[in-house]
């Protein structure tokens, strides 16, 4: 008992801090009412009030899990995407948000289900392919999560996104001759996504033994993306190879 | 005599040195990172004027930043991941400090944001934290002095022994997404918050950010998406890491979102997620605190995980009637809240099992469910009576058998088989009503779901709703328009038309 008093003595001690955090929480949360995006979810709110059906339901719901999933709240996406499947099973986005929601959450099984009945629905839907990449790789199932990348980036030979994370696993498997075609593919279809090009830099660093290169594509890296939060690592990484910043 | 009185001095005098020793912080101070700060460089002055500002106290032996230069550059190299983390734990013992204090200094619109962590140097676990928005750095330098000056040694071991038992958390990446670039970026002082924040307000073990995020494979390659490197959990696992902290900060036109999880390294699974608007990005700091002290309730007073496991495999498990998972991998983790919690265990020809669990936050409750094999004694009475006429006795074992069952699949026939026969044998129509929506309800993937809009139709037509019984029937054919429910909907919409 003692030690637990002393423990928040000591913590009050070290509170150098406003102690208002409760009410600027809630007044940033009354502030954010007004945003756009903030708006926009509860007019898809008032929708799913006063739909007719069990379909206009569901496409409400969806709207409202989609802009959750752009404001990366996880847990409200889930709740949204729940809904749609429950009013409207049959919905192929519906089904493939929420899959994504468990992958947000961590539940790749259940995410690997909701996403093949997605893909079930309609088998060129590129995202819902990406997204079983993705649950597949947190599954550690790294050849069925390259098939699927590679059927979305059939289905849509622009998807820099499955590309750099195709290349990732060809890595990660060491197919190092497909990593960095991936890698370069997803530069062309987007260059100025910076993910590849850091990506690029650590596969000629750690994998190909090729200082050269390695230096060139973290410089980069750095020249597309100049407010990079890594910037002080990745310039320290140049340096330790023998380039000038 | 004097001689023995002088020896006692002597030692008297000894004792209190060796007893002084032992109370002495042994610190240094590493450069405040400002790397945020290109322009005005304010880390340099900040640790200097730190280091003398604790050099005068008494309690206090601390070594200046130069006599433990090649420590802090190589603690740089491994933060930076040059060098291995395992240089450190080589010459942490020859630096005559067991504290380090680590820190930064970032700016977030016109106010400065600092701070400092006391860690040791052998556990990079932090024993005292403070964090301050202020005006000038000056200040806040004063402030933070002021809070370790107050601190004592004893205090910091009764306030590490006060927490022994709970877990470490370590915060290990922020993500930043925005279409525009922002003004400012976020992730890497609201880190530095969320560490100080969790050091100095919760009850939990917080393993430096520094070590915990940057010393753990920080040239992994980086994946698109919404998902972090799968290796990360075994990295923080091994570094007796419990929990880690990930999140994003996003960043729209008029607010930005603060997402936050918090993983378990050992089951690799996220245990909690919380989000946060936020509008003003001053409002930053206390946002971290608000965030820390959810994080630290819901680590220490709300969560934990309860194992199911079933016979048979792949039982669909419901959580407070929410679906929470199956166990078809053998066994399913469902993290809870703390307090009680119905448990409903289906699975397709057996018995739905229920119980009630009190489930205490902080342990791994492990439940085993033998799920007992229907017997369809009930759906078979009740065919038997229906085809018999004697509809009531037909409608109670059908709802003998849907209770037996407890909403499992099987039961959905029975659910229709009862709305059937309220509507056109008994001429119950709000019953029929209540039945038929409530197979649409439990039943979202049923094959029977369309001979359910079916019924839901012509009970309203039997109610006289005309309306809603054309809408049901609209809804029907455009989302069923394979089924024979649809073939059969179709000649009531022409029995519409004609009148």
């Amino acid at each position: 008992m003692k030690k637990l008093l002393l423990f928040v003595i000591i913590t009050l001690l070290f509170s150098c801090t406003p102690k208002d955090e409760t009410a600027m929480l809630e007044q940033e949360t009354v502030q954010a009412k007004r945003a756009g995006i903030n708006k926009e979810i509860e007019k898809y709110k008032i929708q799913l009030d006063k739909a007719p059906n069990d379909y206009e339901r569901a496409v409400a719901s969806n709207q409202i899990a989609q802009l959750q999933s752009e404001k990366g709240n996880a847990a409200l996406m889930l709740e949204y995407a729940q809904k749609a499947v429950k009013y409207q099973p049959n919905l192929y986005m519906s089904r493939y948000l929420l899959g994504k929601s468990y992958n947000e959450v961590g539940r790749y099984d259940d995410a690997i289900k909701e996403l093949e009945e997605s893909i079930q629905l309609k088998s060129d839907f590129a995202l819902a392919h990406y997204e079983l990449g993705n649950a597949l790789y947190k599954k550690y199932k790294y050849p069925q999560a390259i098939e699927e990348y590679l059927i979305a980036i059939k289905l849509n030979p622009k998807f820099y996104q499955a590309m750099n994370n195709a290349a990732l696993l060809y890595a990660e498997t060491g197919k190092y001759a497909e990593a960095e075609k991936y890698f370069k593919n997803a530069i062309a279809a987007k260059s100025n996504f910076p993910t590849p090009y850091k990506n690029l830099g650590i596969l000629y660093e750690t994998r190909l033994k090729n200082k050269a290169l390695a230096i060139e594509y973290y410089s980069k890296y750095l020249k597309v993306r100049p407010n990079a939060p890594d910037r002080k690592m990745t310039e320290s990484w140049i340096k330790a190879l023998g380039g000038a910043l | 005599m004097k001689k023995i009185i002088f020896v006692i001095i002597l030692l008297i005098a000894l004792c209190g040195v060796v007893v002084s020793q032992e109370d002495l912080i042994k610190l240094s101070i590493a450069p405040f990172d400002d790397s945020n700060l290109v322009l005005e460089k304010p880390g340099i002055t900040a640790t200097e004027t730190l280091t003398q500002l604790l050099s005068h106290k008494k309690h206090l032996t601390v070594r200046t930043p130069d006599a433990i230069r090649n420590y802090t550059e190589l603690l740089e190299k491994v933060q930076l991941g040059i060098e291995e983390p395992a240089v450190l734990k080589e010459k942490s013992s020859t630096l005559q400090i067991d504290y380090l204090i680590v820190g930064s200094i970032g700016k977030i619109r016109d106010k400065y944001e600092l701070d400092a962590r006391m860690v040791d140097v052998d556990t990079w676990k932090i024993v005292s934290a403070c964090g301050i928005q202020t005006g000038s750095v000056n200040a806040g330098i004063d402030d933070i002095a002021s809070a370790f000056t107050a601190l004592h040694k004893n205090d910091i071991q009764q306030s590490l022994d006060a927490i022994k038992e709970n877990a470490a958390v370590g915060i290990h990446e922020f993500r930043e997404h925005y279409e525009n670039p922002p003004d400012a970026l976020y992730c890497a002082p609201f880190m530095e918050m969320l560490t100080s924040a969790l050091a100095s307000k919760t009850k939990n073990i917080v393993v430096e950010s520094k070590f915990a995020s940057h010393l753990i494979e920080e040239k992994a390659f980086e994946m698109t998406g919404i998902i972090e490197n799968s290796k990360a959990d075994a990295m923080f696992a091994i570094q007796g890491i419990a929990y880690r902290i990930i999140g994003d900060i996003r960043v729209f036109p008029d607010m930005m979102t603060v997402n936050y999880k918090i993983v378990n390294t050992g089951s690799q699974s996220v245990v909690f997620t919380g989000s946060v608007d936020v509008v003003n990005p001053s409002s930053l700091r206390a946002i971290s605190i608000a965030i820390a002290k959810i994080i630290d309730d819901a680590l220490n007073n709300r969560i934990g995980n309860l194992t199911i496991t079933t016979t048979p495999v792949d039982a669909d498990i419901y959580i407070d009637d929410s679906f929470a998972g199956s166990t078809k991998n053998k066994k399913l983790l469902v993290v809870l809240q703390k307090g009680n919690h119905t448990l409903t265990a289906k699975a397709e020809g057996f018995k739905a099992f229920t119980c009630q669990t009190n489930f205490v936050p902080n342990k791994t409750t492990a439940i085993t469910i033998q799920l007992e094999r229907i017997t369809e004694r009930y759906l078979q009475e009740a065919m038997v009576f229906e085809s018999q006429g004697q509809y009531e006795k037909a409608v109670d074992r059908y709802g003998r058998f849907i209770q037996e069952t407890g909403n499992t699949s099987e039961a959905n026939v029975a659910l229709y088989r009862t709305g059937h026969i309220l509507l056109n044998n008994l001429k119950d129509y709000t019953k029929a009503k209540e039945t038929f929506t409530t197979l649409l309800n439990n039943y979202p993937e049923a094959f029977i779901r369309a001979e359910g809009y079916f019924g839901l139709a012509q009970t309203y037509l039997a109610m006289g709703n005309k309306d809603l019984a054309k809408s049901t029937i609209d809804y029907l054919l455009q989302h069923y328009p394979e089924s024979n429910a649809a073939q059969e909907a179709k000649a009531i919409i022409k029995t519409f038309e004609v009148k």
